[in-house]
């Protein structure tokens, strides 16, 4: 029979027990009480634990992702521009190559701006008197023939564009040797004109400076006939060209300069 | 009804019983995996102490003791140094708030709030006596810092719960 004692002893044993083994807990050594721990934490802690360490992992994936999607854009950004260099780079070298065996000087120069006169078809490039250019010098890019000087200023430079009606300019097949007058005749493009219907000359033929009119040196690309068509009772053959030149894609062009020697 | 063949005393044990391990993975998953993640000027709410606290005057003082050991006994695994400090602190709180139940029959969530973070200060100073070295360096930067900030968002999510919970009782009777 239990007594009152006992009764009381009972109804406070758990509270008891939870004392005790809290004291031991805190009065044992540092090697128990990380033993204790170590069962805690791979028995009832692991789940979160293991929970905590992957949301973790995914906030750092995300920010790792950020940083990731930040240097995609800067380095694309900068292919970019490393691309643009190497184009620019391959076309400055091509057009170094044809101006060392010449014997004129290459003066480049970039266009910075349109036509300043509402009738001519022109650009200004950014070199002028300072820079030894002077009015009718030809100018060429990578690909050919594309004007000649028509005014100077003291940094700044007007260059006629093929296109301009009135910019003629002479050449010779390079095939078989015919001369001719390339001229920017409106809808129709780039025409050869002057090249009498008993010539020959065919569709692919290369048309190259002809040297003559003192302007442009002998051998600079200008186009490549596209159409040839003679007429009955027309003493010319009427012919189109291809330009070598893409007029509308221009950046850099070269200003020759004759040589001392 | 859990154990729903058993006697109703011995049912309402198992059903607290049952409650108090809910809470104890309540308790663990609020501390390890989202505690750090709502800190608020420095502060976070104890939900160890908000929890034994309802069971405490909710359910008396058998849920409470075993709640406060194994609770505290499991958040010390976390900082083995101090194993056995929040087992002892819950277990006596626990018992002796859950044997006031009766007598105290305490509805109020503010009051209740206020009980949790009295409840809340005076575990911090058992610890800073338990633990004398291990004490914050200056005692007005953690009073300021930590202490305060700490109670405040404990006052405020144990009035939240507690709010709940009454509101939660009134619509089911």
């Amino acid at each position: 029979m239990w007594s009152f004692s006992d009764r009381r002893l009972g109804r406070h044993l758990h509270f008891y027990v939870a004392i005790v083994l809290s004291l031991a807990l805190l009065a044992s050594g540092h090697r128990q009480k990380n033993l204790l721990a170590q069962i805690c934490h791979s028995t009832v802690l692991f789940p979160f634990l293991y929970l905590n360490e992957t949301i973790a992992e995914w906030s750092n994936l995300s920010e790792e992702n950020r940083e990731l999607s930040s240097l995609v854009a800067r380095l694309l950004l900068e292919n970019s521009s490393l691309k643009e260099a190497e184009l620019e780079n391959y076309r400055l070298r091509k057009l170094l190559n044809f101006v060392r065996t010449t014997r004129f000087r290459g003066v480049p120069a970039k266009i910075v701006g349109g036509s300043p006169h509402l009738n001519l078809k022109a650009v200004l490039v950014s070199v002028g008197r300072r820079d030894g250019i002077r009015r009718n010098m030809p100018v060429i890019s990578s690909d050919g023939v594309v004007g000649k000087v028509f005014e100077v200023l003291e940094n700044t430079a007007v260059v006629v564009l093929l296109t301009d009606p009135n910019c003629p300019l002479a050449v010779i097949d390079q095939k078989t040797r015919v001369l001719g007058i390339v001229r920017w005749r409106g809808h129709q493009g780039m025409v050869l004109d002057n090249v009498p219907y008993q010539e020959s000359v065919s569709p692919g033929d290369t048309i190259i400076s002809s040297g003559m009119g003192g302007v442009f040196p002998v051998g600079l690309n200008v186009g490549i006939i596209t159409k040839v068509r003679s007429e009955k009772g027309e003493i010319f053959k009427k012919i189109e060209l291809e330009p070598a030149v893409n007029f509308n894609c221009l950046e850099e062009v070269y200003i020759l300069s004759p040589t001392k020697e | 009804m859990l154990g729903g063949g058993l006697h109703p005393i011995a049912n309402q044990r198992v059903s607290a019983a049952a409650l108090v391990l809910i809470l104890i993975v309540v308790t663990l998953a609020y501390q390890i995996n989202l505690r750090e993640r709502i800190e608020a000027f420095g502060g976070t709410p104890d939900l160890n102490i908000i929890l034994l606290v309802f069971l405490s005057l909710s359910y008396g003082r058998g849920a409470a003791l075993s709640f406060g050991f194994l609770g505290g006994l499991f958040l010390d695994a976390l900082a083995p140094h101090f194993l056995g400090a929040t087992a002892l602190l819950g277990s006596v709180t626990g018992y002796l708030l859950g044997s006031l139940k009766a007598k105290l029959l305490i509805e109020n969530p503010w009051v209740r709030a206020g009980i949790s973070v009295a409840i809340f200060c005076l575990w911090e100073v058992c610890l800073i006596l338990l633990y004398p070295s291990s004490s914050p360096g200056s005692f007005g930067n953690y009073l300021g810092g930590q202490l305060f900030p700490c109670a405040v968002y404990t006052y405020l999510a144990a009035l939240l719960f507690f709010w709940i919970f009454q509101k939660r009782g009134e619509a089911s009777s």
